[in-house]
C-alpha cells in the first residue's frame, strides 16, 4: 500500500520533471549568459580555461560560498563528532610493506600534483578544489599506510585553513578599495594569455583554495580518524 | 556617517564571513577573545546596515560583483526588502551574540561562534542576493550550519532531531537545485531580474513544475505545512539562544526566498495565491493546535512559530500592499517576540534545569526581570497592544478585509481562532511563571548581565515598535511595492 | 486641564504606584489612595465641559484622538469613583497579602484602561484600551492562585474572542469608511447596507455580549467573579463588565445610530427584539441560578450577570426612557454590587476567607456597618423603594410596558422575584440567624473598609430619593444619542405613562413607618434568649449541627436544581475538552518518523504538479 502510493508519488514527479525538460531548447544556441562566456570569457578575466573563468571570474562569489560551505562542514562535522562518546573500533591492521613503500614513494609527488592542478587552475583543467582533493588524498594515503598514525598538526592546519579563507576574502576586499570598486574585482594586470603568470587574481585565489580544500579535507579525515580510535 | 552610509552592502555578507575564518586563528592565541567576535561583526552589519538602509528606499543599491554586468555575473540587490531583513538580521544577530557570551559555556565554543556567524552570514546572503544560485549557495551555508547547531549540545535527541532535520533539509536543497537547473535549462540565465523578464506565465509545465520544486524546497526551510516536520524537534534540541534565531530569523529567511520566488521570478498570480492563503491558514491552525497542548517549553516555542510563519504567509499570499507589508511586519515583530521568549526561556530552563513548563513554578519571583521579558514577548506574539505584535496583526487582518472577499474574511476568522488558542496557551505559561509557587526553595539568581542586556533591548524593542510603527510602516511600504512590482525590480536590475 | 494630563495621570501613577512600593509600603498605600482620589477630582471637573484632543497622530495611518462628553463623563467618574473607593478598601483588605505592589500596579492599569475606553474617541483607542484592560484584569484574576488560575484562563480565552471579533468589526469598518473616528463614523453610516449593520452590530454584539456576560456569553463571570481578591471582584463587578453596556451604546446608538438599529430585521425577527430577549433570558436564568449558590460571592456572581440583562433590556428597546433606565441601571447596579462585594469582603476578611453561606451566620451584631452596607446592597438589588434601584428599574418596567411587551416584563418580574429570595438568603445566612460558635471573636472591621461601605450606603438612599442628579447627566446622553428629552426633576421623572416622584413615596413611607413603629412601640416588647436555651426533647443541643442556614431552600432547591443547570457552561466545558483531545490528536501529523515526513514533502509536490498537469488549476 504504501510502496504503491510512494511509486504513484514519483511517477507524477517524473511527469512533471519530464513535462518540464520535454519545453527545454536542448541543442540550441539560446543560452545567451553561456554564450557571452565562451565569447568573451578571455578578454574578461584572462582566463584561457572557461570553466575557470566562470567559477573564479563571472561568479566568483559562488565559489566563496562554496568555500564557506565546504570551511562549515567541516567545522559541523567536528561539533557533532566531539560531541560524541569515544568508542574504540577494535584493533588496527598493522600496514603491509608494499603500501608502506608506495606511500614514501608516491606521497611527495601526489602533493606535487596537486600543487601543479591548483596552480594552473587558470590554464588548463583543474583548479583549487581539485587540487586540494588531490592533496587530501595523499594524507589518506598516509593514514592508511604509517604503522604509527601521525596526526596533523593542528596549528598548521588550521592556519592553512584560515588563512587560505581570508586570502580569499581580503583580495575580494581589495578590489572592492582598488579600481572599479567592485567586490572581488581582478585589479592585477591579466598579463600574457595562456601563461602561468596570467589572469590577475584568479590564480592567487585558487591557490589560497588549494592550500585550503587540501587542509580541510585532510583535517576531516583526521577528526573522523580521531573519532574510530 | 556619510561614509558609512555609502559602505557596500556587499561587507554585510563578506565581513561575518572573514571574521569566522579568522575565528580557529584567534582561537590559537586566545580563547576568550573569540565570543566577542560575533559580537563586534554584528555590531559593524547592525551599523552599516542601518546606516545604508535610508538610502534604498529610493533607488536600490545594485551591487555587481567583480565588476560583471547582470545577468553575467553575480549582483546583490539591496533593495527595501532586502536591507530590512537584513538590518533586522543584523540587529537580532548582534543581540544573540551578546547574549551568547555568557549563556554558552560548555561544548565547543568556539565552533559554536564559527557556525552562529556563518549561519547569519547565510541568511544575509540570501535576502541581499540577485542570483537564484547565489541564493542556493547562501541557502545551503544557513542550512548546513543550522544542521550542526541543532546537534551541538551532543545529546541523543540533539542528534536525533539534527540527523531529521538533515534529511529534509538536504531533499529540500536537491529539489531547490534541480528546480533552478530546470529553470536555467529552459532560460539560460539565472539572474533573478533576467529570469522574471524572461517568464512570461507562470503556470505554463515548464515555468510550474521548477516552481513547484523550488517552492518545495525552500518551504521545508520556512516550515510551510506539510514541509516542516522537522521544525519541532530541532528547534527545541538547539541551545536556547540558537533556538531563537532559527525561529526567529531562519524559517522567515526561507519563507522571503519561497515569497521572491513566487512573487519576483514567475510573477504568480490569481488561483495559486488563493491554495497559498489556504495552506498558511492550515499552517497556523496545525501549529497552533499542536503547541495548545505541550508540556515542553521550546517545543511549545517551536509549534507556535509554525503558526506565526503560517500567518506571515497568509500575509503576503493577500497580494496587495497591506498584506505584503503586514507581513513583513509581522515578521519584524514575531523575529522580535520569538527570539525574546526564547531567550528568556533559555535562562529559566538553565536555572530551573528543566524544559518542562510546570518546572518553571515560582519563575516569576526567582528571576523577576526574565519572567518579565517573557511576558512581554508573550503579549507581543499573541498581538495584544501595546507591543508590536499587535501593529503586524492590525495590518494583516485590514488587508484581509480590504480584499472585500467573504472567502478572505472567513479563512482570516479561523486564523483568528488560531490566535485565541495561542492566547490560552501562552496566558498559561504566563500564570505558571507567576502565580505557582514552586516547592523547592532554591535561592533566586537571575541571569548574568549580558543575557539582561540582550533580552532589555529585545524588550524595549517591542514595546516601542508597538508604540510608534510609523517609522517602519515607512519602510515597508516601499518593500511591499517592490515585492510586488517585479517590473520595477527588473527595470532596477537590469536598466 | 486637557485629557492627556489626565490619562498620563492615570497611567503615571499605576507605575508611580509600583515603583514606590519598591521604596516603602507606606508610601505606596498614599501613593495609590492620592491618585486615585485625584483622578476622582479631575474627571469631576469635566463635568459638562466637552473636550477634545489628539492623543497621536498617523498611528498606523490613524490618529487616536480623546473626547470628553456626557456618556464619557457618565462612566469616567463611576470608574474612578468605584476605583478610589476600593482603593481604600485594599487598604486593609490586602493588609496581609504578598505582593500587593503587582496587586494595586493592576488595579490602577485597569482602572486607566477603563477610562481611556470611556474617552476615546475612535475605535483604535478604543480598542488597544480594550486589550490593555484585558490583559491586564486576567493578571489580576490569576491574582489568587489555585482555582483563579482557570477562572483567569476561561475569562481570556472569551475575552479574546471577543477582541478578534472586534477587531474583525473595526477593521471592516475602515476599510469600508476610511476612518475609525466615532463622530465621523455617525454620519457616514447611514449610507451603509442593512446587512452591513447587521453585520457589524452582530460582531460588535458578540465582543460586549461576552464582557457584559449577555446569555449565552457569560459563562466566564461566576468563576471570575469569585476567584479575584474581593476589592477586585467589586471593580469587576462594577465597572469592567459594564464597558460591554457603554460599547453597546456606542455601537448602537453612537455609530450605528438609534434610527437605523430600530428598521434591522423584518416582522417578528428584529435585532432589538433579539437583544431584549437575550436580555429577558440573562435576567431570569441566571437570577435563579444564584438563588442556589452557597459561595457569596458567587451568589452575588450571578446576580451580576442577571442585573445586566436589565441594562440591556433598557436599552435594546431604543426608546429615551428605556435607555435612561438601562444607563441609570449601570449606575446603580454598580453601586450596590460593589457595596455587596465590600459587604462580603468584611465578612471574608474577619472571618480569615470564609465565604460559604453554609457555615456562616449571626454576624449583624459583630459587624453592623458590613450589615448595613449588605442590608441597603440587597434593597437596592431587589428595587426597594427609596433606594436607586427602585428607580432604574421602574423605568425599565415602564419602557416594556410603553412598548407592549408583556411578556418581557413578565420576565423582568420574574427577575426581580427571584432576586429577593435569593439575595434574602444571603442576608440571612451572612447577618442574621445563629452566630457559629467559631465566629464569636472575629476580626473587627477596619476603617478603610468601612468608608467606603458607608459611602456607597448613602449614594444607595442619595440616589433612590433623588434620582434626578444622575438622571440629569443621563438626559444630556440621551439627547447627544438623538433621543427626545425626559422631563426630569430632582425627585424623580415626568412621563407620558406616569410620574415618579420619590418625595411622595418619601413622606409616604416615612409616615407609614412612623406607624408601624408606633404599634410596635405600645406592643409588648420581645424577650431574648440565649440561642441554646431550646427545648428539645431533653437532649443536649450539639452546637453547630442545629444552625439552620445550612441548605437553605433545600426542597426549593431540589426542585429546580435539574432545570438550573448552566447547559452553557457545560457546553462550553464540552468545547474545551474537544479542543484538547483535538489538539493532542493534532500533534500526531508529526508522528517522529523521517520517512513518514518525506511522504508528506513528496505528496505535497506531487499534489501540486498533478492538478496542474492535469487540469491547469493555476
Amino acid at each position: 500500500m504504501k510502496k504503491g502510493v510512494s511509486i504513484i508519488l514519483l511517477l507524477i514527479l517524473l511527469w512533471g520533471v519530464v513535462a518540464a525538460l520535454s519545453e527545454m531548447p536542448f541543442g540550441k544556441a539560446k543560452l545567451e549568459v553561456a554564450g557571452h562566456y565562451t565569447d568573451y570569457g578571455k578578454e574578461d578575466t584572462g582566463a584561457a580555461n572557461i570553466v575557470t573563468s566562470v567559477v573564479l571570474g563571472y561568479r566568483g562569489f559562488d565559489t566563496l560560498g562554496e568555500v564557506t560551505v565546504l570551511f562549515l562542514a567541516c567545522i559541523g562535522l567536528a561539533v557533532v563528532l566531539s560531541t560524541l562518546k569515544k568508542q574504540g573500533c577494535g584493533a588496527r591492521q598493522t600496514p603491509s610493506l608494499i603500501l608502506n613503500t608506495g606511500f614514501r614513494f608516491l606521497f611527495p609527488l601526489i602533493l606535487l600534483f596537486g600543487t601543479y592542478v591548483f596552480m594552473h587552475g587558470h590554464l588548463s583543467p583543474g583548479g583549487g578544489f581539485q587540487g586540494g582533493a588531490v592533496i587530501a588524498s595523499g594524507f589518506v594515503l598516509m593514514y592508511l599506510s604509517v604503522p604509527k598514525i601521525k596526526r596533523l598538526n593542528h596549528f598548521v592546519s588550521t592556519l592553512f585553513e584560515s588563512v587560505g579563507g581570508l586570502i580569499f576574502l581580503v583580495i575580494g576586499l581589495i578590489g572592492l578599495k582598488l579600481g572599479s570598486q567592485y567586490f572581488l574585482n581582478n585589479f592585477l594586470p591579466n598579463g600574457e594569455f595562456n601563461t602561468l603568470l596570467s589572469a590577475g587574481i584568479i590564480p592567487v585565489i585558487y591557490i589560497a583554495i588549494g592550500f585550503k580544500v587540501g587542509s580541510e579535507l585532510s583535517k576531516i579525515i583526521d577528526v573522523l580518524l580521531e573519532e574510530s580510535e | 556617517m556619510n561614509e558609512i552610509m555609502n559602505l557596500n552592502p556587499v561587507l554585510l555578507i563578506a565581513v561575518p564571513i572573514g571574521l569566522a575564518m579568522l575565528v580557529p586563528i584567534l582561537g590559537l592565541m586566545s580563547s576568550k577573545i573569540v565570543k566577542w567576535v560575533p559580537v563586534v561583526g554584528f555590531l559593524f552589519n547592525s551599523v552599516v546596515s542601518l546606516a545604508v538602509l535610508p538610502r534604498v528606499l529610493n533607488q536600490p543599491i545594485i551591487v555587481k560583483i567583480a565588476g560583471f554586468a547582470p545577468p553575467f555575473g553575480i549582483n546583490l540587490v539591496a533593495g527595501p526588502v532586502g536591507m530590512f531583513l537584513a538590518a533586522l538580521i543584523a540587529v537580532s544577530g548582534f543581540l544573540v551574540a551578546v547574549y551568547s557570551l555568557d549563556y554558552i559555556h560548555e561544548g565547543a565554543a568556539e565552533k559554536y561562534h564559527i557556525l552562529f556567524l556563518l549561519l547569519l552570514s547565510g541568511a544575509t546572503g540570501v535576502v541581499l542576493t540577485g542570483d537564484i544560485f547565489n541564493l542556493f549557495v547562501f541557502f545551503e551555508i544557513l542550512c548546513i550550519s543550522s544542521y550542526a547547531l541543532v546537534a551541538y549540545l551532543g545529546n541523543r535527541s540533539g542528534i536525533e532531531a539534527a540527523v531529521k532535520y538533515l534529511i529534509q533539509g538536504a531533499i529540500g536543497s536537491s529539489l531547490l537545485l534541480i528546480g533552478i537547473g530546470l529553470l536555467y535549462g529552459q532560460f539560460g540565465t539565472l539572474n533573478m531580474a533576467d529570469l522574471a523578464q524572461n517568464i512570461t506565465s507562470f503556470s505554463e509545465p515548464s515555468v510550474f513544475v521548477p516552481m513547484i520544486l523550488m517552492v518545495t524546497g525552500l518551504g521545508i526551510e520556512a516550515a510551510i505545512f506539510p514541509l516542516n516536520a522537522w521544525l519541532p524537534d530541532a528547534h527545541s534540541s538547539a541551545p536556547s539562544s540558537i533556538s531563537a534565531v532559527l525561529s526567529g530569523i531562519a524559517i522567515e529567511v526561507g519563507l522571503y526566498a519561497v515569497i521572491r520566488v513566487v512573487f519576483t521570478i514567475c510573477h504568480v498570480t490569481g488561483s495559486f495565491f488563493v491554495f497559498l492563503v489556504a495552506i498558511a491558514v492550515v499552517t497556523v491552525l496545525i501549529g497552533e493546535m499542536s503547541a495548545f497542548g505541550q508540556k515542553n517549553i521550546k517545543r511549545m516555542l517551536a509549534y507556535s512559530s509554525i503558526g506565526q510563519i503560517g500567518l506571515i504567509l497568509f500575509a503576503f499570499s493577500l497580494a496587495t500592499e497591506f498584506g505584503v507589508s503586514g507581513g513583513l511586519f509581522q515578521m519584524l515583530s514575531h523575529t522580535l517576540g520569538k527570539v525574546l521568549l526564547f531567550l528568556s526561556a533559555g535562562y529559566m530552563i538553565y536555572r530551573t534545569g528543566s524544559m518542562e513548563i510546570s518546572s518553571f513554578e515560582g519563575v516569576g519571583k526567582k528571576m523577576p526581570w526574565t519572567a518579565l521579558f517573557f511576558t512581554i514577548g508573550t503579549l507581543s506574539i499573541i498581538g495584544l497592544p501595546p507591543f508590536a505584535g499587535f501593529s503586524s496583526k492590525f495590518l494583516i487582518i485590514k488587508a484581509a478585509l480590504a480584499k472585500g472577499d467573504l472567502l478572505y474574511i472567513l479563512l482570516m476568522g479561523i486564523v483568528l481562532l488560531g490566535t485565541v488558542i495561542e492566547g490560552t496557551y501562552f496566558f498559561r505559561v504566563v500564570q505558571v511563571i507567576y502565580f505557582k509557587e514552586s516547592n523547592n526553595k532554591t535561592e533566586p539568581e537571575g541571569p548574568p548581565v549580558s543575557g539582561l542586556i540582550s533580552m532589555s533591548v529585545f524588550a524595549i524593542l517591542v514595546v516601542l515598535i508597538g508604540l510608534f510603527p510609523n517609522a517602519i510602516l515607512k519602510i515597508l511600504t516601499t518593500a511591499a511595492s517592490e515585492l510586488l512590482n517585479n517590473l520595477e525590480y527588473i527595470r532596477s536590475v537590469l536598466g | 486641564m486637557s485629557l492627556e494630563i489626565l490619562l498620563a495621570i492615570a497611567y503615571g501613577g499605576a507605575f508611580l504606584t509600583y515603583f514606590s512600593g519598591k521604596i516603602s509600603q507606606g508610601l505606596r498605600d498614599g501613593a495609590a489612595v492620592l491618585l486615585s482620589l485625584g483622578t476622582v477630582l479631575i474627571v469631576s471637573s469635566f463635568y459638562n465641559v466637552p473636550a477634545a484632543s489628539v492623543l497621536y497622530e498617523g498611528f498606523l495611518g490613524l490618529s487616536l484622538v480623546l473626547r470628553m462628553n456626557s456618556l464619557a463623563w457618565f462612566f469616567a467618574i463611576a470608574i474612578v469613583s468605584f476605583n478610589a473607593l476600593c482603593v481604600i478598601y485594599s487598604l486593609a483588605y490586602m493588609k496581609d497579602r504578598n505582593e500587593k505592589d503587582y496587586y494595586y500596579f493592576m488595579l490602577l492599569l485597569i482602572n486607566a484602561a477603563m477610562l481611556t475606553i470611556v474617552l476615546s474617541g475612535d475605535l483604535v483607542t478604543f480598542f488597544i484600551a480594550w486589550e490593555i484592560m484585558s490583559w491586564a484584569t486576567f493578571l489580576l484574576i490569576s491574582y489568587n492562585r489555585n482555582g483563579a488560575l482557570q477562572a483567569g484562563i476561561k475569562y481570556i480565552v472569551l475575552s479574546l474572542i471577543g477582541s478578534m471579533c472586534m477587531l474583525i468589526g473595526i477593521l471592516s469598518v475602515y476599510t469600508s469608511f476610511n476612518t475609525l473616528n466615532i463622530s465621523e463614523l455617525s454620519g457616514q453610516l447611514t449610507t451603509a447596507s442593512a446587512g452591513y449593520k447587521l453585520f457589524l452590530l452582530i460582531i460588535f454584539s458578540i465582543t460586549f455580549g461576552i464582557k457584559n456576560a449577555v446569555m449565552p456569553l457569560h459563562t466566564w463571570l461566576p468563576d471570575a467573579y469569585t476567584e479575584s481578591p474581593t476589592p477586585f471582584s467589586a471593580v469587576l463587578s462594577g465597572m469592567l463588565t459594564r464597558m460591554g453596556v457603554y460599547g453597546f451604546l456606542v455601537i448602537l446608538f453612537g455609530i450605528v445610530g438609534i434610527k437605523s438599529v430600530l428598521t434591522l430585521g423584518s416582522g417578528f425577527i428584529s435585532y432589538t427584539k433579539t437583544m431584549a430577549w437575550l436580555g429577558a433570558i440573562t435576567i431570569v436564568i441566571p437570577t435563579f441560578i444564584a438563588m442556589l449558590q452557597n459561595d457569596a460571592k458567587k451568589l452575588l456572581a450571578w446576580h451580576g450577570i442577571g442585573q445586566g440583562g436589565y441594562m440591556i433590556l433598557g436599552i435594546a428597546f431604543g426608546t429615551s426612557l428605556g435607555m435612561a433606565g438601562g444607563i441609570f441601571h449601570t449606575l446603580n447596579h454598580a453601586i450596590y454590587i460593589v457595596l455587596l462585594f465590600l459587604s462580603v469582603g468584611a465578612v471574608e476578611y474577619s472571618t480569615s476567607g470564609i465565604r460559604d453561606l453554609n457555615s456562616l451566620g449571626g454576624l449583624f451584631k459583630k459587624m453592623p456597618i458590613a450589615f448595613l452596607g449588605g442590608f441597603l446592597g440587597i434593597s437596592g438589588l431587589i428595587g426597594v423603594p427609596l433606594t436607586n434601584g427602585f428607580v432604574s428599574k421602574w423605568l425599565i418596567y415602564k419602557t416594556l410596558i410603553l412598548e407592549n411587551a408583556p411578556f418581557l416584563a413578565f420576565a423582568a418580574l420574574l427577575g426581580t422575584w427571584g432576586t429577593i429570595l435569593s439575595v434574602y438568603k444571603f442576608l440571612h445566612n451572612l447577618y442574621l440567624g445563629q452566630i457559629p460558635e467559631k465566629h464569636k471573636n472575629i476580626k473587627k472591621t477596619p476603617l478603610a473598609m468601612q468608608v467606603p461601605i458607608v459611602i456607597l450606603s448613602f449614594a444607595i438612599i442619595l440616589f433612590g430619593i433623588m434620582p434626578g442628579l444622575p438622571l440629569k447627566v443621563i438626559n444630556s446622553i440621551n439627547v447627544a444619542f438623538g433621543f427626545s428629552p425626559l422631563d426630569v426633576n430632582l425627585w424623580g421623572v415626568v412621563s407620558e405613562a406616569g410620574t415618579l416622584n420619590m418625595l411622595n413615596i418619601f413622606t409616604a413611607l416615612i409616615v407609614f413607618g412612623a406607624i408601624v413603629w408606633g404599634i410596635f412601640r405600645i406592643s409588648r416588647p420581645a424577650t431574648l434568649t440565649d440561642q441554646y436555651d431550646n427545648y428539645a426533647a431533653g437532649a443536649a443541643i450539639p452546637k453547630d449541627k442545629y444552625h439552620y442556614t445550612v441548605e437553605y431552600y433545600a426542597p426549593f432547591y431540589r426542585m429546580v436544581k435539574p432545570f438550573l443547570k448552566d447547559i452553557f457552561d457545560l457546553l462550553y466545558q464540552k468545547v474545551a475538552r474537544a479542543n484538547d483531545f483535538l489538539c493532542d490528536n493534532i500533534r500526531k501529523i508529526y508522528t517522529g518518523y523521517v520517512g513518514n515526513y518525506v511522504m508528506y514533502i513528496v505528496f505535497f509536490m506531487a499534489f501540486l504538479i498533478f492538478i496542474q498537469l492535469k487540469w491547469s488549476v493555476f
